[in-house]
């Protein structure tokens, strides 16, 4: 019995830590460009916080190869431009700061950028407390046959 | 706080895999000696979806966005098992968040775990000199920031950023941090000791 109340306040901290949270979330790191005649890039946290003056590396693709390009700064908005190197139409852009690291590639030749599917995020908490739960739903079912097999 | 894949040289990686492993190993055998882990699934179930959510609520300070990361918490509340549970914490926040990396799930383990196990034992020490839970609570939460950043700060060195400036940006960063853990920490612990003693990892006993 005790146990249980404990377990339902535990459970109603973690609900009120939930519902108090802000709608935005936070630290994954993007990176996304606008063509000119120059390229204009933007690298920003998920959440939409600019990753600014962080160092961003520029790798002109050579056969498939990386090969160091420009290196700069982010501006204070998050965003960096450059010329491109004529002839070159595929760059890897890499963005940098505090550990964090955003990544993009960008095809001049193609004019549709492929864009990632992801879930809603509220989704991705759900299924994240289903792993935890399904996680201890298979601990209890170990330490109870281990238990009837002890007894 | 989350440091992503590809930022660290493999040796670094490697270290942090071996250092969480060793821990993982050492914290769950520790775990089941003190009581039975099986017994305690319920609590650490709950603790960890709180670890796993938290690092959504960030705060956007300078330049840079920090996020809260509970693991003096889970230290105090879970002891030993606070760093198995951080573990799985952050494999759901690399699958799920995109927050670092399943590669360097080593690494960022022991920048939070670690300091995690310090302060339950800081909180333990400190029980035994009879300062008050609350107090004790609130330093944990703070001191567990501190901790983690440091460790961060000591990581980062590595890929040859500098270390004081590092630590200085990540330090001025995290004080709002440091401040939401420490009033989370104690807020908790201080309810727990008075509603549901036994959650915590020492012995109120006659001093309720």
């Amino acid at each position: 019995m005790n146990a249980k109340r404990g377990i339902g306040i535990l459970a109603l901290l973690v609900l009120l830590c939930a519902t108090t949270m802000p709608a935005v979330p936070a630290h994954r790191a993007f990176v996304g460009e606008v063509v000119d005649n120059e390229v204009r890039l933007k690298a920003w946290y998920e959440g939409g916080d600019p990753i600014n003056e962080a160092p961003v590396k520029v790798y002109a693709v050579d056969d498939g190869k990386d090969v160091l390009y420009l290196e700069g700064v982010t501006n204070e908005d998050g965003f960096y431009s450059f010329e491109p190197e004529p002839g070159v139409t595929a760059y890897n852009v890499v963005v940098e700061q505090m550990g964090h690291r955003a990544k993009m590639n960008i095809d001049l030749g193609s004019s549709d950028q492929p864009q990632e599917a992801e879930l809603p995020l509220y989704a991705r908490i759900v299924a994240g407390f289903g792993y935890l739960f399904g996680l201890a739903g298979a601990g209890m079912l170990y330490a109870s046959r281990k238990g009837q097999k002890g007894s | 706080m989350h440091i992503s894949d590809g930022v660290l040289s493999l040796p670094v990686v490697a270290a942090g895999w071996i250092i969480t492993v060793a821990l993982l190993v050492i914290t769950l055998r520790w775990g089941e000696r003190d009581k039975s882990i099986a017994e305690q699934i319920p609590k650490l179930s709950i603790m960890t979806g709180a670890f796993f959510v938290a690092s959504l609520i960030h705060v956007s300070v300078g330049p840079t966005s920090v996020h809260l990361i509970l693991n003096g918490l889970l230290g105090v509340v879970l002891g030993v098992l606070s760093y198995p549970a951080m573990f799985i914490g952050l494999t759901l926040q690399a699958l799920l968040f995109q927050h670092g990396g399943l590669t360097v799930l080593g690494v960022n383990t022991m920048i939070m775990g670690v300091p995690g196990l310090i302060s339950y034992a800081v909180f333990k020490t400190g029980y035994k000199r009879n300062i008050s839970l609350t107090a004790l609570g609130a330093l944990c939460g703070a001191l567990a920031t501190v901790l983690a950043v440091i460790l961060l700060a000591v990581v980062l060195v590595t890929t040859g950023e500098e270390f004081v400036a590092v630590a200085k940006l990540a330090a001025v960063a995290h004080v709002p941090i440091m401040i939401v853990e420490a009033i989370v920490t104690g807020f908790v612990v201080a309810y727990l000791a008075k509603v549901k003693p036994e959650l915590l990892p020492v012995d109120l006993g006659d001093k309720r």
